[in-house]
């Protein structure tokens, strides 16, 4: 595709990973443990979690809406898969039958989420951005009532043993899980003509719904997709933190938004890409882990992440005013 | 104060309150105001007709402000007037009542008439709701005692909330009030009361202008007439003097600036293609509208403003919802009348609104010309989109059609108008269609690239598309049809063959409604 969109977003990928190389170098000298096997392995299985869940967020913003309803989907799937699973009375007693099934459940938790968010924004004409708030809390609400704001712990070895599996001692499972994803996903986005649609309904859907795109079945599929990533990042992060809480996914609300803006994605649609996304997610996940080793207070990060949202969206807004402005 | 009785100027009329003279206004290559000449008096009402782009809504947007001239001089009561926008004009006393009611639905009545300068009180700058109360009270008592001051605006009939823009306008202390269109969403007896309004007005010493193409209405309510074309004051008629075919002959002759590719002479019209039964849309008023069209046929439709022109080409195509009536391509019919569904039957349709409705802007040529063709596009299960396909059959159009441009990774919106239009056509040219509606397809487009677009026009419908094509400069309807259907509120009233074109003809049944003897 030699396509202007795509070699200005490839030029922008290249800066991007310049700049991750040259955090990886300061990161380097500035805290010698920064490239040991154990951090290097942590900002692997935190890139697993945070990039599967933000490649699907990407689909929904390349269509130029928003789904804010994943962070609770995750928590709601952390507990209710660790309820199935746990040795202290889960649903389920056997290892064998019950980490199946939850894997099963905590992917259709995300899938009727998606469902609920879809046929909220196709039928009903509800923006994206006040439907997956009111989800949000919802998803929030039932998994503190759920677990009646508690820790569900103890989970069987096996399920714990996902994360905690790797090759040549430093790639963690999870993370093959992410390169599968973000694959996948940037096939679909960029060579075949769903994803192509994607861009066109993202763009202007008016045009697209006259130009004979099937625009709300589009919509409805994209959360469909993200609930999927939901779910399975949810999963990913019970393995790895052993636990299933209410509060698990609520970290991940201001990353997942800070990964998209930085990796190209527009929030006004049309924009932006898995791979790009990605790349977004390493430089947080770079970033969060340089600033602890620095000790930085979790405040100042906020405001680092919440600069850099402004930064990354005010640059694609004044891009678009210099491309289209004329006459509006 | 003037003395506006005084015993120089206009002897029959007394002093003008408004006097405009060679006002002049281009917007890029179009003279919309050439040297523009007219006077108002106290206490008249002067029409104001002409056919679409004749300059009139440009001329009355000059008087109240809104766009500045780029030469010529007014006066008002006397001094000199140039208003830098619509608040100074309104300030100097000219109030335009627009053709689409500016009022804010959500507030009341008395909220509305005193919206732009809410009276205002005590230290914390409060609004004064008793005063506003009897601002509006005052306004509406010569208008209509019984609107409700406090109705919200939502709830009126159209009819009343003109009378609110209208007191809006008085309680400013408006001398001359201007009329664009006011009667298009009006029943007849609010009509009725809003021509008894303006009498009042009139009789109080108000000085109105009064646009409308409905004729009729015009010759009855208005002292003078002025009949605009091309930019330019054509006539000037007293109303004792107007008669109808008088004013259409004004109408028409405008002088067309292009020429048009010679008529193919070897045409032979095919078999039906295209056939529309019984189309309601109530919104538009088109009520059980009929239509064939057939192959290699190119059928032009014109109107007036609000004739229902886009919105049958819409209805068509499924892009609106209509009521009731059915649409038949190659005899098969098309349901449900959705814009894939009729996509899928080879029908396809440039919609007048190339900006919002035809281009995705911020993407490239090739992603434009490739987006309706997309499906054809993938191969195999996963629908992997051909990426040399892709860019040879883009490449092929803009050579079909040449579109001048760098290449087609160019972003269309840094794209000329006519290569923009060209890239529209482009997109729906590449599904082969066996009807293409279009919808004012030289709209915004240079002289040159219109002619193209006519060439282009006559070679699709050569290699066998039916055409229909709506625009509201019937001088290319002439140019390029082989029959042309004229629309008066959602009503076919004539139908003509090439043979039988006749602009006054055509002119007569736009405004008129009817056709001529």
């Amino acid at each position: 595709m030699a396509m202007l969109d795509t070699t200005l977003s490839f030029i922008k990928d290249r800066i991007l990973i310049a700049f991750l190389l040259l955090m990886i170098v300061i990161g380097a000298f500035a805290a010698p443990n920064f490239l040991s096997v154990v951090n290097v392995r942590n900002m692997l299985l935190q890139s697993a979690v945070l990039g599967i869940v933000a490649a699907g967020v990407t689909f929904v913003v390349i269509n130029g809406g928003i789904d804010f309803s994943v962070t609770s989907q995750m928590s709601l799937v952390t507990v209710v898969g660790a309820s199935i699973i746990t040795l202290e009375g889960g649903l389920i007693a056997n290892p064998v039958y019950s980490i199946p099934v939850a894997i099963v459940v905590m992917l259709s938790i995300g899938l009727g989420f998606g469902a609920v968010n879809g046929i909220a924004v196709t039928r009903l004409n509800m923006p994206s951005f006040i439907t997956t708030l009111a989800t949000m809390m919802l998803g929030q609400g039932i998994a503190t009532l759920y677990t009646r704001a508690s820790t569900i712990s103890n989970l069987p070895e096996q399920f714990i043993a996902i994360s905690r599996t790797r090759i040549f001692d430093i790639i963690p499972i999870p993370f093959l899980l992410l390169v599968a994803v973000i694959v996948v996903t940037q096939f679909v986005l960029r060579k075949t003509v769903f994803g192509r649609r994607m861009y066109y309904i993202g763009t202007n859907p008016e045009v697209a719904r006259i130009s004979g795109m099937p625009v709300k079945r589009n919509v409805f599929r994209l959360f469909l997709i993200s609930g999927i990533c939901a779910g399975l990042a949810g999963a990913i992060l019970l393995s790895r933190l052993a636990s299933g809480a209410p509060a698990h996914g609520e970290q991940f609300f201001l990353d997942i938004i800070v990964a998209i803006t930085i990796g190209g994605g527009s929030v006004l649609g049309g924009k932006g890409d898995t791979f790009g996304t990605t790349l977004g997610v390493f430089f947080i996940v770079i970033m969060n882990t340089i600033l602890g080793l620095f000790g930085v207070s979790w405040f100042v990060i906020n405001i680092i992440k919440g600069a850099l949202i402004l930064l990354s969206a005010g640059l694609d807004s004044v891009k678009r005013m210099a491309t289209e402005g004329q006459g509006t | 104060m003037m003395n506006t009785e005084g015993p120089a100027g206009g002897a029959q009329r007394g002093n003008p309150v408004l006097e405009v003279s060679g006002v002049d206004k281009r917007f890029g290559g179009v003279h919309a105001l050439n040297s523009v000449a007219l006077s108002l008096a106290k206490g008249e009402v002067l029409g104001v007709v002409g056919e679409n782009g004749a300059g009139k809504s440009t001329l009355m947007n000059v008087l109240s402000g809104v766009v500045l001239p780029d030469t010529g001089e007014m006066h008002l009561l006397g001094e000199k007037y140039s208003p830098r926008n619509p608040k100074d004009a309104e300030r100097r006393g000219i109030a335009l009542i627009h053709q689409e009611l500016s009022l804010f639905l959500n507030l009341t009545v008395e909220e509305n008439i005193c919206i732009d300068d809410f009276p205002k009180r005590g230290i914390f700058r409060a609004i004064d709701r008793k005063r506003v109360r009897e601002i509006a009270i005052e306004a509406l008592e010569e208008l209509d005692r019984e609107l409700n001051p406090r109705a919200q605006v939502e709830t009126l009939r159209m009819g009343h909330r003109q009378v609110v823009e209208i007191a809006k306008a008085i309680q400013k202390n408006a001398g001359v009030l201007i009329f664009d269109e006011p009667t298009t969403s009006l029943s007849s007896r609010e009509k009725q009361n809003l021509f008894r309004l303006i009498s009042d007005l009139r009789s109080r010493g108000k000085s109105i202008i009064y646009i409308s193409h409905i004729l009729e209405d015009v010759f009855s309510l208005c002292d003078r007439v002025v009949v605009m074309r091309d930019g330019e004051v054509v006539g000037d008629i007293d109303r004792e003097s107007v008669t109808p075919e008088s004013v259409i002959r004004l109408m028409v002759g405008k002088e067309f600036s292009g020429k048009f590719p010679d008529y193919p002479t070897d045409k032979e019209i095919g078999e039906p293609v295209l056939a529309v039964n019984g189309l309601c849309v109530p919104e538009a008023k088109i009520e059980n509208l009929q239509l064939t069209l057939r192959r290699k046929e190119v059928v032009g439709v014109f109107g007036m403003v609000g004739a229902g022109r886009s919105e049958f080409a819409r209805a068509i195509f499924g892009v609106d919802d209509i009521a009731s009536g059915e649409v038949l391509c190659n005899g098969e019919p098309v349901t449900p009348l959705r814009p894939d569904i009729a996509i899928n039957h080879g029908i396809a349709f440039l919609t007048e609104n190339r900006r919002n409705e035809g281009l995705f802007m911020p993407l490239t040529l090739q992603y434009n010309l490739t987006s309706v063709c997309l499906e054809r596009l993938g191969e195999g299960p996963l629908s992997v989109i051909n990426e040399s396909n892709s860019r040879g059959w883009a490449t092929r159009m803009v050579e079909q059609i040449s579109i001048k441009t760098p290449g087609l990774g160019k972003n269309v919106a840094l794209l000329s108008g006519g290569n923009q239009q060209k890239a529209v056509l482009g997109k729906w040219l590449m599904q082969n269609p066996a009807v293409l509606i279009l919808d004012e397809p030289t709209k915004g487009v240079d002289v040159g690239a219109k002619l193209e677009i006519y060439s282009l026009i006559h070679r699709i419908a050569q290699e066998g598309t039916a055409v229909l094509m709506i625009s509201s400069e019937y001088e290319e309807l002439l140019g390029v049809c082989d029959r042309i259907i004229v629309m008066h509120y959602g009503r076919v009233v004539i139908d003509l063959n090439r043979e039988d074109f006749d602009e006054e003809a055509i002119m007569m049944a736009a405004v008129e409604g009817k056709a001529a003897k």
